[in-house]
């Protein structure tokens, strides 16, 4: 029984050694090593970072991972759930192991969280975008996932597909220890009450992306998560329980602390609510998008208006994204990529002579993804940034596919793009305002008809247009095709380690369930 | 050039008849569209047509739910009204037909009298850009594509010349296609008896209020503190909107580039409120009018129209049309103009905490975006002359016609100018 485990488990902790798992080998630097045991009760209030207590994907992509594969759960019976998320607890990576050679993360919707038990009052804590799901009629529009992208015509994560409820992450350093790993993590799956109902393999993780790109350059510095002292980006904005870019804590679960008679959970500040416990502190809000791409579509569209241009192919994709393909910033280098390792991230549009987006395009993709200095107040002031930090995301996406030229076999050009990961505390300041404000949004930055042409939602056969600023008369590519699709997605939530425990314990005990208002 | 006026009409209704009033209200926002002809008022910019629920006043007054309607337009509002009765007449029969007192047999003669009778005034009003009118805004928006695509096919030919040169040959054939002729002109200004009147207040304003001048600023220590012990007794509203009120309020969002907001409140109970608010207001009044009427309202430039409106001394509605989402509005309002806000709607039941009431208010983001959410109200019917133009689009066209309309520019002018295609 998992509350039984929890005491078994928190037993060991007293101990030496990190917890062995029951049945494996304690080897060094194995899953068990990875594992983390239930955590001590809490006692007093903590003001740092308990990294132990934040699961790993919040800190890093594991790119000393390159093998991943994720997969999504249906529970169908919450005590199967609760039994299976105990029994998976051990190999659950948090940020402070950052050494381990296989990793797991677990997330959970809005509907898996209520499966697993969690009371209605506690459900109700979270923010309405993530109880209402992406796929959600009104955040359909929103996104502009509508169309040949609306949620029914996905492959996963649709009205028309199985409910995922558990969304597991796993890494890995190749393909066998991977198999090896998914193996020994659906081992644990129970024979009855949870089902596998979706699998999302990736390609190893490669220097550049399908289109040629390298990606995941770009991340937000955040204030504290990584223990330096470096100013950045309110902690807030990712983890919840701590202030955000307002000096606030976004609104979260929390439970009368009498739900939490182990003491799992790290108390609520008292302003927030006295005599509670925190069960979204440590978590973050993970937005999951399968995006699939057209490669070919992109370079052909490319070749076309390089050769209406005058402009090298090169040049003219790199305008689309924003960099050069080996991640040189435009702005720092117009005309040619400088190979730099570490690539420049540093620098800004405004401040560095760039405003009109000679080098940069307005309208291309890292470049509306995150302006930097470029918008109101005074573009170029550090009062720009400030307000554009309220718009950050960690990016934590994995490709999958065959690189293009190969084929697996499944169709002429193989199925392949981006399962798009990205954290945030606020889903509607950040991922969503992202997507529409600044993405799609035909008249971002006072750009006319010209939505991203990535990664912004546009009419396939559309008139979008990209224009690119030079001097003394720009460039503009007319007919802007459509490179990427939506495939799937949703939003979950990543939840911190102890809330996890929290989870996966019995809820009988728990004073609010017994009252009966508890869920189905 | 026109100056732009706004329309605000105020009809009570029975309140047996609210449901009925929404029916009509959802069908002249769908099928029956064409009844109210907002396109064939030639100088609407936006038009919209809502209910406003019923409620309890803070000092127990019941008020019953109204129809409103307002209108951003350019020209006199009184031949607005007109035009309305006459043009509209099926729609407005339709809409105001349930509304208390409205006419049995109505001609546009009775329609007009009935809308001027319920006619109330706006206590501010805000306009992007004052005497920028729809035909303008419209052809501006022509003019800049006919450039476009004229540079799309001979930029080749154009882009070793240098900028002023390329602004001449843009100039030229402007000069030869009538459809673009129109831009080698500068807009007009508006008539010179309204920039004479506008000009008069501008002055007169201070001149009256220079006398007690002296006597504000004694009294401000005493009104300060009289703020703050207000302000500690106020009651923040804690409540977090219902999810289901938010879902239909989203489902009418973001429909294309100005969207309608509308949010009601009461405002705090007890005369410095009640004065405090006027005050305010004036202030907003007079500054919009002279000096935030060119694009800019304090640092938020996608808001077309805005206005503030007394329903009854006790409640506020405020109306605006402004681009993007609602999200990025409130955030503009947060990170832009929070003292702004704070300065009115702090004077609102269940704003935020305030301290001398222009500090913290809106920057509690989660605090001020459930208090907008629950006060918002839903715009039943919603008319734009222009989808899919920001005002900062208009804006932008604007200034291609005003470059365009120069003879002739200097290499760095043109340069900027061209930027700007
Ligand atoms: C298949 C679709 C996409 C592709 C191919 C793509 C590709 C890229 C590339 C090549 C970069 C530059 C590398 C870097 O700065 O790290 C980048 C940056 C970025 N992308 Fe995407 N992206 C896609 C979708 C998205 C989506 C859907 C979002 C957000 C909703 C997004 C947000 C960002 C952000 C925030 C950056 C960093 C910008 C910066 O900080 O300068 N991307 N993307």
């Amino acid at each position: 029984m998992a509350r039984s485990a929890l005491t078994t488990d928190r037993r060991r902790m007293r101990g030496t050694g990190p917890a062995p798992t029951p049945g494996a080998a304690p080897h060094r630097a194995g899953p068990a090593a990875a594992g983390t045991g239930a955590p001590p009760p809490v006692t007093g209030r903590r003001r740092g970072l308990d990294r132990a207590d934040v699961q790993g994907l919040v800190g890093s992509g594991y790119g000393r991972l390159p093998e991943a594969v994720f997969l999504g759960l249906q529970v169908d019976d919450g005590a199967a759930g609760r039994t299976l998320l105990a029994d998976l607890l051990p190999l659950v990576t948090s940020m402070a192991d950052d050494r381990t050679d296989r990793a797991l993360n677990v997330a959970l919707s809005h509907p898996g969280l209520a499966r697993l038990g969690m009371p209605q009052t506690a459900l109700a804590g979270f923010s309405l975008e993530f109880a209402g799901g992406m796929a959600a009629p009104t955040r359909s529009a929103f996104l502009g996932d509508v169309g040949e992208q609306a949620p029914a015509t996905w492959a996963w994560g649709g009205p028309d597909n199985a409910r995922v409820d558990l969304l597991l992450f796993l890494y890995a350093r190749s393909a066998e220890e991977l198999t090896a790993h998914r193996d020994s993590v659906r081992q644990r799956f129970p024979a009855a009450g949870v089902r596998e109902v979706v699998a999302l393999p990736t390609t190893p993780v490669s220097p550049r992306d399908h289109l040629g790109f390298a990606d995941g350059i770009s991340q937000p510095e955040v204030t504290g998560l990584h223990g330096r002292s470096e100013r950045g980006v309110a902690l807030g904005e990712f983890l919840l329980g701590y202030p955000n870019a307002y000096g606030r804590r976004t609104r979260r679960p929390l439970l009368p602390a009498a739900d939490d008679p182990g003491r799992v959970l790290p108390p609520a500040p008292r302003a927030d609510a006295p005599d509670s416990v925190d069960l979204g502190r440590n978590g973050s809000y993970l937005v999951v998008r399968t995006l699939a791409v057209d490669v070919e579509a992109f370079w052909g569209h490319v070749h076309r208006w390089a050769a209406r241009t005058g402009l090298p192919a090169e040049q003219v994709a790199a305008k689309m994204i924003g960099r050069w393909p080996d991640g040189t910033s435009l702005t720092v280098s117009p005309d040619q990529p400088l190979g730099d390792e570490p690539v420049d991230n540093a620098f800004r549009y405004h401040r560095d002579g760039d405003a009109a987006g000679l080098g940069c395009p307005i309208a291309a993709h890292v470049r509306r993804a995150n302006p930097r200095d470029s918008l109101d107040p005074r573009p170029g002031s550090d009062a720009s940034v400030q307000v554009n930090d309220g718009h950050r995301l960690i990016r934590r996406g994995r490709e999958y596919g065959p690189a293009p030229g190969t084929s697996d076999g499944t169709g002429p050009e193989g199925d392949r793009g981006l399962h798009f990961l990205c954290l945030n505390a606020n889903l509607s300041r950040q991922f969503e305002f992202v997507q529409h404000t600044w993405l799609n949004n035909p008249a971002f930055a006072g750009l006319q008809g010209s939505p991203d042409p990535i990664a912004g939602h546009h009419p396939p056969d559309g008139d979008g247009v990209f224009p690119v600023p030079a001097d003394p008369v720009r460039h503009r590519l007319l007919d802007l095709p459509r490179f990427v699709r939506l495939r799937g997605g949703g939003y979950f939530f990543l939840p911190g380690v102890r809330a996890l425990h929290h989870l996966a314990a019995d809820p009988a005990h728990q004073s609010s369930v017994r009252d009966g208002k508890d869920l189905p | 050039m026109p100056h732009q006026s706004a329309v605000t009409v105020l009809a009570p209704l029975p309140p047996g008849n609210r449901d009925r009033v929404l029916e009509t209200l959802a069908d002249l926002a769908g099928p029956g569209r064409s009844a109210l002809a907002f396109d064939q008022h030639p100088g609407l910019h936006f038009a919209r047509l809502l209910l406003v629920e019923g409620g309890r006043s803070p000092t127990g007054a019941e008020i019953g739910p109204s129809l409103l309607y307002a209108a951003d337009l350019d020209g006199s509002a009184d031949a607005h009204l007109r035009a309305l009765a006459d043009v509209s007449a099926e729609g407005l029969d339709r809409a105001f037909g349930s509304c208390t007192g409205y006419p049995e047999q109505p001609d546009p003669v009775g329609r007009t009298a009935w809308l001027q009778a319920h006619r109330i005034p706006e206590a501010a009003f805000y306009v992007n850009t004052v005497g920028r009118g729809v035909s303008q805004v419209l052809a501006e928006e022509g003019l800049r594509r006919g450039l476009e695509t004229y540079l799309d096919e001979h930029r080749a030919d154009v882009a070793d010349l240098s900028p002023a040169r390329i602004h001449a040959v843009l100039r030229e054939h402007a000069l030869t296609d009538p459809q673009l002729r129109f831009g080698t002109v500068s807009a007009r200004r508006p008539p010179i008896w309204w920039r004479t009147r506008e000009r008069a207040h501008l002055i007169a304003v201070p001149l009256v209020l220079l006398p007690v001048a002296p006597l504000v600023l004694l009294a401000l220590p005493f009104v300060a503190v009289a703020l703050r012990l207000h302000e500690l007794r106020d009651v923040p509203d804690r409540e977090r909107p219902d999810p289901a009120a938010v879902d239909r309020l989203r489902a009418a969002e973001d429909r294309v580039a100005p969207n309608p907001f509308a949010a009601v409140g009461f405002l705090k109970p007890g005369p410095f409120r009640a004065v405090l608010a006027r005050v305010v207001l004036a202030t907003i009044s007079y500054a919009v009018r002279h000096v935030l009427n060119r694009g800019d309202l304090a640092g938020v430039k996608t808001i077309h129209f805005a206005r503030w409106v007394y329903l009854t001394p006790e409640r506020m509605v405020f109306l605006s049309a402004y681009d993007g989402s609602l999200e990025s509005y409130m955030n503009d309002f947060i990170d832009k103009v929070a003292w702004g806000l704070n300065a009115i709607f702090g004077n609102g039941i269940g704003y935020p905490p305030t301290v001398l009431l222009l500090w913290r208010g809106a920057r509690q983001e989660d605090l001020f975006k459930d208090h907008l959410r629950n006060h918002q109200a839903l715009n039943h019917v919603w008319w734009s002359a222009y989808d899919e133009l920001t005002a900062l689009n208009a804006g932008s066209n604007a200034a291609i016609r005003t470059g365009l309309a120069r003879r002739s520019l200097s290499d760095p002018e043109a340069r900027a100018w061209l930027a700007l295609l």
